[in-house]
């Protein structure tokens, strides 16, 4: 099909740890369609940020990937050479990283990271920055510019990107390294970079966990104003039930490495019907008032040895044998809402 | 004896920097009494974890006058009576920055029964902690002798609950305590202060920008904006009549997810954010946010009015 953009296939996949080889993705399966906007949620250490890395090749050395296949517009990116990935990269996946503090250069202005991001990204390799366009400007008046930009150009262009995130005073911004900005600042820089290109596929990993909810509302605004126009796919990986609900056409259940829900984003939030989605869902504190539910007893598993069977059933209020030994699949319960439990 | 737990009178904290004096916290006053939950909201930059730290004696203020139980307790925290520091703990925000990562679980929690001299021997000491770990929820025999970096983050802030519940203070300063927590774990540590708010008569400070927390824990809410008080009511009054244009902005960009919690929304368009607390703008600090900001806001700034019985607000258009 054409007009898939990203298809992930019964990967499997986890990282070698001191204890043992921990089995993280037990066949993942995810599908994103042309201009779609898929939400993935599910509680920390749930695999969400491993399959989102594993999409542009960006995991850790200590991964493993043990099979299946992740297809990028038909193209099979585990099959990939190095130089089709960094093209991938610059030109086909935008990722808003989880962690800004982690992901920015502390050696480096921000103006010089903004500035980088736009040359790879958004020109067609003529027109890269020149480090000696000023001083030729200066020196030789009549020099003709041969398509390169030069420092303002890109500044402007900057200075506009974060104006666009909400940062109040842009110019100091761009003047700092990332030690000098706060959490807030630092992921809106980073939110800043993945739109000074929009590409065909947007990955928001956990994008406004540091923002206030005024900001994350306006943020997530602009992103999603953005995608509409040029009809562009994004997958927005976040716990902030409330936000997902607002973006997104589809939602993804993930717990324990595996999809265990999937439908459209009325159909989670009015009939979810997978235990740990229904305790999701529970657990969010409501305007209403009503105090608080009891929260999914238990915890995430452990990888290295994880549960045989349903990986949910330790935690799960109605398991029984069934659960513990057979390890249900994605079943269509009604049309377009899938749901893996032996319950279905 | 007092119905108010903590009187707070014009409290003032400026910090002076490079750039300029920062006001972190400007002019406030309020009272806290005895066994409630009293919330503080705003957005980052507001003020609100500096006035947890001033009352909790971190930073000194720079003016004002706090009470506690009647007892003026403004100066500086090495001249605070160690029974006044036995009677006030606090939980902070980030769990693994506040636990020593060389102790264990053991050497954390009885720390400050030793200080206190609440007992006298190891074997007491061992009773006590295990007691207090299953208070929040904690298996003493799975987790007593850990370190932190074994912990998970919800466990972390479990035991950094149970460090501050040892003891038994009568306030606790909770510091936006379960913003870096799973939804999932969030509900459990909600739970287990609500338990242990009831059983060991406590009364709180809760400091969050989360409106979905504060609704459901605290019995009175106060708004906090540039270091200043915004609005002040009981929780129910504060959710269902919010007046202050500044609430309603934050009420209105809470992301919902049901059909009811969204009618509890006023409409209104969000935009801006908080400005740099070095260069606060004149008169009413929100104005240049404000959807109904009219020339008076521009020149004189308003004071905390009783609009109706219990129910202050900072603003000209309403009041």
């Amino acid at each position: 099909m054409s007009d898939k953009i990203l298809e992930i296939k019964n990967l499997n996949a986890g990282y070698e740890t001191y204890r043992g080889v921990s089995h993280v993705l037990k066949n993942f399966n995810l599908e994103v369609e042309k201009g779609e906007k898929i939400g993935v949620i599910g509680e920390s250490g749930c695999g969400k940020t491993t399959t989102m890395q594993s999409v542009n090749q960006i995991l850790p050395s200590n991964a493993v990937i043990k099979g299946g296949e992740i297809n990028f517009k038909g193209e099979n990116v585990l099959k990939m050479k190095e130089k089709e990935l960094m093209k991938l990269r610059k030109k086909g996946v935008n990722m808003i990283p989880q962690d800004p503090s982690a992901s920015l250069n502390p050696l480096y202005k921000v103006e010089t990271q903004l500035r980088d991001v736009l040359e790879i990204s958004t020109e067609d390799g003529t027109s890269y920055y020149n480090p000696f366009m000023n001083l030729f400007k200066s020196k030789f008046k009549n020099l003709k510019n041969d398509g390169r930009k030069d420092k303002d150009y890109y500044r402007e262009k900057s200075l506009k990107l974060l104006e666009d995130v909400k940062l109040s005073d842009p110019e100091r911004v761009l003047d700092s390294y990332p030690f000098q900005l706060s959490g807030g600042m630092k992921q809106r820089v980073c939110i800043a970079m993945s739109l000074a290109s929009l590409k065909d596929l947007l990955i928001a990993d956990e994008p406004t966990t540091n923002l206030d909810v005024t900001i994350q509302h306006q943020v997530l605004n602009l992103i999603k104003n953005l995608l509409d126009k040029e009809n562009l796919s994004a997958i927005l990986v976040s716990q902030a039930l409330g936000a997902v609900k607002k973006f997104v056409d589809k939602i993804y259940v993930v717990y324990g490495g595996s999809v265990v829900e999937v439908g459209t984003t009325e159909t989670i939030f009015d009939d979810a019907f997978h235990p740990y989605t229904q305790g999701l869902i529970e657990c969010m504190p409501k305007l209403t008032g009503g105090g608080f539910s009891e929260g999914i007893a238990g915890q995430t598993p452990e990888y290295v040895n994880p549960p045989t069977g349903c990986r949910f059933y330790p935690r799960c209020p109605n398991s029984s044998n069934e659960c513990k030994n057979n390890t249900p699949s994605l079943i269509e319960v009604e049309k377009n809402h899938f749901v893996a439990c032996e319950g279905a | 004896m007092e119905d108010n737990m903590l009187k707070v009178k014009n409290l003032k904290k400026y910090f002076e920097t490079d750039s300029g004096i920062v006001k972190a916290v400007d002019d406030i006053s309020f009272k806290i009494k005895s066994n409630e939950v009293f919330g503080l909201v705003g957005e980052s930059g507001s003020g609100k974890s500096t006035t947890g730290k001033i009352l909790m004696g971190i930073h000194s203020p720079t003016k004002g006058e706090i009470l506690f139980k009647g007892k003026d307790i403004s100066t500086p925290t090495r001249e605070r009576s160690l029974s006044i520091k036995k009677d006030m703990n606090m939980v902070f925000q980030d769990p693994g920055g506040s636990l020593d990562p060389t102790s264990t679980v053991f050497d954390i929690v009885s720390l400050p029964l030793k200080i206190h001299g609440l007992v006298k021997n190891k074997k007491e000491t061992v009773k006590r902690v295990y007691k207090l770990l299953e208070s929040v929820d904690l298996d003493p025999d799975r987790f007593m002798y850990r370190r932190p970096n074994d912990l998970g983050q919800g466990e972390k802030q479990a035991v950094a609950i149970a460090r501050a519940i040892a003891t038994e203070p009568s306030f606790v300063v909770l510091d936006e305590p379960t913003s870096a927590l799973d939804v999932s774990i969030q509900a459990k540590i909600m739970n287990i202060l609500i338990e242990l708010q009831d059983e060991y008569d406590m009364t709180y400070l809760f400091i969050t920008h989360d409106l979905g927390l504060m609704r459901n824990i605290a019995t009175r809410v106060a708004i906090m904006y540039l270091g200043e008080f915004m609005e002040l009511a009981d929780t129910h009054i504060f959710f269902e009549e919010p007046l202050h244009p500044y609430t309603k902005l934050l009420l209105s960009s809470f992301p919902t997810t049901t059909e009811e919690e969204e009618k509890l929304k006023p409409d209104m368009e969000v935009k801006g954010e908080i400005p740099s607390a070095i260069n606060i703008p004149s008169g009413c600090k929100f104005h240049t946010r404000c959807p109904f900001s009219e020339n008076i806001c521009k020149k004189e700034k308003p004071k905390l009015i009783e609009k109706k019985n219990d129910h202050y607000v900072a603003c000209h258009i309403v009041n």
